[in-house]
């Protein structure tokens, strides 16, 4: 649990963070969203010490932070920047076992974990492993980035824009890979972001901040049906409903029987987003999609059903 | 750029080397043909080799005085530079920068001039000069090449948790080193052809036959100096360049 209690930074006259109260629970994905000049980033740097908080506490595990020695605490949380950090002057593997080298692992230890945390990510260390940064696409270089951050098993991550600096179609594929990295790993993450799609895709809490203060926190359903004022409804616009679509699969629905016959109609499968769903209905201009779950017909949905989904209590 | 490209630039670079080294080890250790070489280059002397001290120790006291200044103004160059971009130095770094641009513009021969009333002859005054002047080279060098580390890679190498110590040695020093090597090259360069002025200061050195050549209209003494340290310096250089940097630019672009 990480508990931020009254946090504050000033620099001269102006106040980047006002008075922050957040309680993070172990295993949550937490985005902090924010037009930029909210305070986000100053935000996450408190976190490890990278900026000094005027006022205010950050406690982890119920220890107060501020109390611990600096480089303990960055080395149990790991770090991932929009410009990847990483270092040119090292191996990807080096790179990616440098946190484990300043614990004081043994070599043979680290280049295995280090091989580990590729293989983690998606990057096959043999064709990878001796490679130089400069010798990596964007997204490989991003990958490489969140193996050097969970190297050494960290139970918080911190990350800064990581995805900011990719082109669309790589940050996408970036984005599910972090979903499903958090899914298996369950790490406590704080991700700073200012893609609206980006949070709501893998946040399961927002806090949405605007010049420093706090707006509100909480998931992307209850920030759509309960927003908290008009800045939170206007941040997310209109499209809202249609961007949270992305958060529901079809196999979470409640489906229709297969009335008559089915032939004619689009069909998905059950792990496809009601988005998708959505675009298929449109797109085909049917009535109903038949869903697919292990090969077979398992039902229908129709606009109705996507409708009920959405509209649920939250 | 392609491996072969690669490949031949590296080839280009030892051959160089080699042929520089093969040619300074002949002129140096093989007076007999240094000799016919200095006769044909000037054609109108009798004595061509100069006599008072052979050509290796003459080469021997000019390295003596390169290496001892060079290596004292690394020394003191990188400490000078370390300070100026500590926590404690950082006040005093456009100080520093400037203490070197003033000691870069006295004239060698005007410090070994004033040096001379107060520690006497020889190599003393000399080496004070050298690394006088050789500092600011470094000291830029240093503040510039480490300055210029990505933010991002000190960004990440803080927040994972380096100390300031470990950062210096694992990221900044190494990520500054094209820039701090290409500081030492022209120093070494500049070491050498000044640190023949050091004749004046009777401390020896390839400066001795271009001073005796000087005095008695000698151009093969001037040439016998000259042509050696000229090949030394070139030699320097091409050592300091490492073929890995156009390289690892290639790779950049």
């Amino acid at each position: 649990m990480i508990e931020i209690a009254g946090l504050t930074k000033r620099y001269d006259d102006f106040i980047a963070v006002d008075e922050l109260d957040l309680k993070i629970p172990d295993g949550q994905f937490t985005i902090i969203l924010g037009p930029s000049g909210s305070g986000k980033t100053t935000v996450l740097r408190m976190l490890n010490r990278m900026v000094t908080p005027t006022s205010g506490t950050v406690k982890i595990g119920g220890v107060d932070v501020s109390t611990e020695k600096v480089e303990d605490l960055r080395r149990r949380m790991g770090y991932v920047i929009q410009n990847t950090g990483l270092f040119p002057n090292m191996s990807v593997l080096r790179n990616v076992g440098t946190v484990p080298r300043l614990l004081g692992w043994e070599r043979k230890k680290t280049s295995v974990r280090a091989e580990e945390m590729l293989e983690l990510v998606g990057l096959d260390p043999t064709v990878y492993g001796a490679k130089m940064p400069s010798q990596l696409s964007g997204g490989e270089a991003q990958r490489v980035g969140v193996a050097r951050a969970l190297a050494a098993d960290p139970p918080i991550l911190l990350m800064d824009e990581p995805f900011g600096a990719v082109d669309p179609i790589t940050r996408e594929r970036l984005q599910i890979e972090m979903k499903r990295l958090h899914h298996q790993l369950k790490k406590t993450v704080v991700f700073v972001t200012h893609d609206i799609d980006e949070a709501v895709l893998l946040s399961d809490k927002i806090a949405l901040l605007k010049g420093g203060v706090l707006q509100q926190y909480a998931s992307p359903e209850v920030l759509w049906k309960q927003p908290a004022n008009q800045f939170v409804s206007d941040f997310f616009g209109s499209d809202f409903g249609l961007r949270i679509m992305i958060r529901h699969r079809l196999g979470q629905l409640d489906l229709l029987p297969i009335a008559g016959d089915s032939a004619g109609l689009p069909r998905l499968d059950a792990s496809a987003t009601l988005k998708e769903a959505l675009a298929e209905l449109v797109d085909k201009r049917a009535h109903a999609v038949v869903v697919i779950r292990d090969g077979a017909e398992a039902g229908t949905v129709t606009f109705e059903t996507l409708m009920c989904e959405l509209g649920r209590e939250v | 750029m392609s491996v072969q490209r690669i490949w031949l630039k590296d080839a280009v670079h030892w051959t160089t080397i080699a042929a520089l080294a093969a040619f300074l080890l002949w002129m140096v250790f093989s007076p007999s043909g240094f000799e016919t070489l200095l006769r044909v280059l000037a054609p109108g002397e009798e004595v061509v080799l100069y006599p008072t001290v052979a050509l290796p120790e003459l080469m021997f006291q000019q390295l003596y005085l390169v290496v001892t200044a060079s290596a004292l103004a690394i020394l003191i160059g990188m400490s000078l530079g370390l300070l100026a971009l500590s926590r404690v130095g950082r006040p005093f770094r456009d100080v520093i920068m400037n203490l070197g641009n003033l000691a870069q513009t006295v004239p060698t021969a005007a410090v070994i001039a004033v040096a001379i009333p107060a520690i006497g002859y020889g190599a003393k005054p000399v080496i004070i000069a050298l690394v006088l002047y050789s500092i600011l080279p470094i000291v830029l060098n240093v503040i510039v090449g480490i300055e210029g580390v990505q933010p991002a890679a000190l960004d990440a190498a803080t927040g994972i948790g380096m100390s300031p110590r470990q950062r210096l040695l694992s990221v900044e020093l190494p990520l500054a080193f094209p820039v701090i090597l290409g500081g030492v090259k022209n120093m070494l360069v500049i070491n050498v052809s000044a640190a023949t002025i050091g004749a004046i200061a009777a401390a020896g050195g390839l400066g001795q036959p271009i001073l005796a050549g000087f005095a008695t209209y000698n151009t093969a003494f001037i040439i016998e100096g000259a042509l050696p340290a000229a090949v030394l310096a070139l030699l320097l250089d091409r050592l300091l360049t490492l073929p890995g940097q156009t390289r690892l630019a290639a790779e950049e672009v």
